[in-house]
């Protein structure tokens, strides 16, 4: 077997890309993270994920431009494979006699399977330090209603809702309707529950157009979410990096363009694909983020007074710590600018650029945040690894015998 | 004649033969691949086995038979031999079985072709069927001797192969940036010192610890090579010292930052011969470390603060059981239900904080402030500390406190330690921990030199002043203990002989009432126990 044998660099795997719709921002935001580790600490093996789920390694993958001819590329890179082996951190080629060794990964998977937990239940499965939130934080800030019922329980703000199932819509509509409009009142704004990225997310004002709202979320999942939408409007966001020992908030980013909250009509009339596009640019602009440029759509700090953005700020820890999150996460607040209140609207584990032009204007170089990151998740390792060790030389079935004779 | 005869008794021979070679390997990897060592195992294990002779015996026989022409006999009496033999290494009590390494594998194959190349050699020379046969039979009753030939015929290869791994393993090293390395040697107390240490760090540190025994120059070497990996921080060696120049041999491909001395005492004497030997063999981790590393000093005993090399030592910080002028100290232990209680005083004799952990003795105290000291030096933060310290596991079978709650009664699980100061310990916490009747269930202790009897005499007037009952494992070995309870005056019915471990567990498991502890004190390994 080849061992990484000229380096005791820590090897850090970037895995970016994954059967997502955020495809291309996890593929801008792995590129990023990338170009900014400290080459003198760490030693990066990329790993690309393709939409058919297929992984790939090899420099060509480093430079986005190739990745507009994809064939080529993927033709030109070899395929790569982990099993799900406890303690085995190695790649292996699938065509080569080949093997790398890895010490982290760092997963810049957004959205789906890559930051619901279900990548993070694969490394946790396998014994491989990752950086980033862990399994149970991974799903829980995935599933909005999830979300929200851990702030109730925790006493932490957020919107007025309602759930239902797909089931129940199609049996009880008119019961679900009826008290959404008691409960909530238009307008709302609806959205598919489980899903990370603003898709399927329409606002409604009438009766109509929550049913055809709820049409569209569905198309995404088979769990909607209906939000009492505020008015008016100010979004709001803060990063956290840390864990739950140490957690540390970040200035507060103010978006200028508002993509999410499209109505009805935009998406109805421009169809979904259109939709898909526009709701992501948002998120393109964040992974692209270079300080010059993040003044055209983001304000930070956020321009909302003192006690507002240290109330909110300290929310967000509270949040992070909460839902036990590790890493660096995004939190998105709601602003209702007359009431002067806020809510958390949702959690983003693996938030696009992992919110490094947050970061930087917060006084943390984007080299920092993923020097962080990686030692948080060595940390989380380290502490498992730890937890997990007495019955490995204790075997219950030679119990019975321990009287008699070994 | 017809072949078949000699043929059958070939096959036979080759059957003996491997299962000798199997368990010759075995007992020469308990005892390191040395010779010397295997030798002096080898004439105690002699000494205690009858079955012995008898093999002797039947060999002599079977070749008489043979050469005096009864082939069909000897052939029948060298079938039952087989048999017995091979019933006899089949089902024998194995608390560490052979590891089949490649050292194992070539040592297989080095008896084969010496082997084969003996009977090879008298066959050519004798051209006589039934010389060989009987050269077969000498082979086979003196198979240690070929063994041990074969061991040192194997030595340069051996040698060179491990300098390969060793170049390897510092190679490594120097690649590695920014790693802390903490060596630990001492005649007790290093591999709890280890563990504790490793759970405290590892708080704060990605921490690497050489794993089991793995304290000899080639289980370092193997660790490096192994299981170190980039995102380690620092780096606890364990090593062992049976004789001058082991520690010096790790400590020169480590080069270690820090260098912990738990203890200097009368263990492996066998090997060092002096008390003497055996400060300068352990005080080797501070001569052979990184220049003006830190040492980290057991001030309780004499030995290492009377130590030359220690005196001279500038970077150095002692720790102690007791308030001395300098160095870390320990006060108010207290044994509670759910373990043990302790406060630490830093070096300025300041009160630095109190511990609570689940292991016990007086002596895992001393070995916890030794992992505080380090871990202070190293800039943890305290209440990283506190933390490290509540997440202390007892090690396994080492002064471990377990509830039987079928029985209802305590159990002190002691069976690892071999040392009459760990014995002695472990008699002092019986006597403080709480209960009814304390029993203790011991088969002595060895390899103590010339004051093996003294020394077991005296833990038995030790086990008369604590104990309501003495279960004796080996009769034989244990007399001096008996001498020494029956010297203090402990009755005799309450001394109970037993011919090994699961007799005297079943005795236990049947004698016991509610509410008393009892105290599993030393466990021999194999080798010994034969």
């Amino acid at each position: 077997m080849m061992k990484n044998d000229t380096t005791m660099l820590i090897t850090v795997g970037v895995i970016f890309g994954g059967r997502s719709v955020e495809h291309e921002v996890s593929v801008m935001t792995g590129l990023r993270a990338i170009k900014n580790l400290d080459k003198e600490t760490y030693n990066i093996v990329p790993v690309y994920i393709s939409k058919e789920g297929v992984w790939y390694t090899g420099d060509a993958l480093l430079d986005m431009t190739n990745y507009k001819q994809l064939d080529k590329l993927l033709a030109d890179s070899p395929e790569v494979f982990m099993t799900p082996k406890y303690n085995d951190n190695t790649l292996y080629f699938k065509n080569y006699p080949t093997t790398l060794n890895v010490d982290i990964l760092l997963l810049a998977l957004l959205g789906a399977t890559g930051e619901n937990g279900a990548f993070q239940g694969f490394c946790e499965f396998k014994g491989i330090p990752f950086a980033g939130c862990g399994t149970l934080a991974s799903a829980v800030c995935m599933d909005k209603v999830f979300t929200k019922f851990l702030l109730e329980s925790q006493n932490l703000p957020f919107v007025p809702y309602r759930y239902f199932y797909d089931f129940e819509w199609y049996t009880e509509q008119e019961t679900i309707i009826e008290k959404i409009k008691t409960t909530l009142s238009f307008p709302v704004v609806v959205k598919p529950a489980d899903q990370g990225s603003s898709v399927g997310v329409t606002k409604a004002t009438s009766e109509t157009e929550l049913i055809e709202a709820v049409r569209i979320a569905l198309q995404f999942t088979n769990k909607v979410l209906v939000d009492k939408a505020i008015q008016p409007l100010k979004e709001v966001n803060c990063s956290v990096m840390g864990d739950v020992e140490e957690p540390k908030p970040s200035l507060l980013e103010e978006p200028k363009i508002t993509g999410e909250l499209l109505s009805y009509h935009d998406k109805y009339v421009r169809g979904v694909k259109s939709a898909k596009m526009n709701v992501s640019s948002r998120n393109i602009s964040r992974a692209n983020a270079s300080g010059a440029t993040v003044s055209d759509w983001a304000r930070i700090p956020a321009d909302i007074n003192e006690t507002l953005t240290a109330q909110i700020r300290e929310c967000a820890v509270a949040v992070f710590r909460t839902m036990n999150c590790s890493g660096v996460v995004r939190i998105d607040f709601l602003l209702d600018v007359n009431q002067n209140s806020f809510y958390v609207n949702e959690i983003n584990t693996i938030p696009s650029s992992l919110s490094s032009y947050i970061w930087e204007p917060s006084g943390v170089a984007f080299k920092d945040v993923l020097d962080k990151l990686i030692k948080t998740g060595i940390k989380r390792w380290r502490e498992q690894q730890q937890h997990v060790s007495s019955y490995t030389d204790f075997n219950l079935f030679t119990l019975s015998s321990f009287a008699s004779k070994k | 004649m017809n072949i078949a005869l000699p043929l059958v008794m070939g096959i036979l021979a080759l059957l003996v033969l491997t299962q000798k070679t199997r368990y010759f390997a075995h007992m020469l990897q308990q005892n390191a691949y040395r010779n010397s060592r295997y030798i002096r195992w080898y004439k105690s294990y002699r000494s205690k086995r009858k079955g012995m002779y008898i093999e002797l015996l039947t060999l002599a026989v079977t070749g008489g038979l043979w050469s005096y022409g009864y082939h069909y006999a000897a052939v029948a009496l060298f079938f039952l031999y087989s048999i017995a033999l091979l019933i006899r290494l089949t089902y024998r009590s194995q608390k560490k079985p052979l590891v089949v390494t490649h050292r194992v594998k070539r040592l297989f194959g080095g008896i084969t072709i010496v082997l084969a190349l003996t009977i090879s050699l008298v066959f050519a020379m004798t051209q006589n069927v039934h010389y060989t046969v009987i050269a077969a039979l000498t082979l086979i009753l003196f198979f240690p001797l070929f063994g041990l030939l074969t061991n040192t015929l194997l030595n340069p290869v051996e040698k060179s192969i491990a300098q390969t791994y060793i170049k390897d393993a510092k190679r490594i090293l120097s690649l590695k940036k920014n790693l802390t390395i903490i060596a630990i040697t001492g005649s007790y107390g290093k591999t709890s010192t280890k563990h504790f240490l490793h759970t405290i760090l590892n708080q704060q540190y990605t921490t690497l610890m050489t794993p089991g025994s793995h304290n000899t120059t080639m289980g370092v070497v193997r660790t490096i090579r192994e299981r170190l990996k980039p995102i380690h921080e620092v780096f606890i060696v364990e090593m062992g010292a049976r004789q001058q120049g082991d520690v010096k041999e790790i400590s020169e491909i480590v080069h270690q930052d820090i260098s912990i001395l738990t203890a200097i005492g009368p263990q492996h004497l066998e090997t060092f011969k002096r008390i003497e030997n055996v400060q300068k063999g352990k005080c080797e981790i501070i001569t052979y470390a990184k220049p003006n590393a830190l040492a980290v000093l057991n001030a309780d005993y004499e030995l290492i603060g009377d130590a030359e090399i220690v005196k001279n030592k500038e970077n150095k910080i002692f720790y102690s059981l007791h308030k001395k002028d300098n160095g870390w100290s320990i006060d108010n232990i207290a044994y509670t239900e759910a373990g043990m209680s302790f406060d630490v005083f830093d070096a300025t004799g300041a009160f630095y904080l109190k511990a609570h952990t689940r292991v016990i003795g007086e002596y895992n105290a001393s070995n916890i402030l030794a992992a505080i000291v380090v871990a202070s030096a190293l800039g943890m933060k305290k209440s990283k500390i506190l933390q490290g310290i509540q997440s202390i596991q007892p090690v396994k079978y080492r002064l471990e406190l377990i509830r039987r709650k079928d029985l209802n009664i305590t159990v002190i699980n002691d069976v690892y330690n071999a040392n009459p100061k760990g014995a002695k310990m472990a008699l002092n916490v019986l006597a403080k921990i709480k209960g009814q009747k304390k029993h203790i269930v011991t088969p002595g202790m060895i390899e103590l030199g010339d004051q093996q009897f003294e020394l077991n005499y005296q833990f038995g007037k030790q086990i008369a002043q604590v104990c309501d009952t003495a279960v004796l494992v080996g009769p034989k070995q244990t007399q001096p203990i008996r001498e020494g309870l029956l010297a203090e005056g402990f009755p005799e019915e309450k001394i109970i002989s037993a011919t090994n471990f699961s007799e005297a567990l079943t005795f236990i498991n049947t004698h016991v009432e509610p509410g008393d502890v009892v105290l599993y004190e030393n466990d021999l390994l194999d080798t010994y126990n034969e």
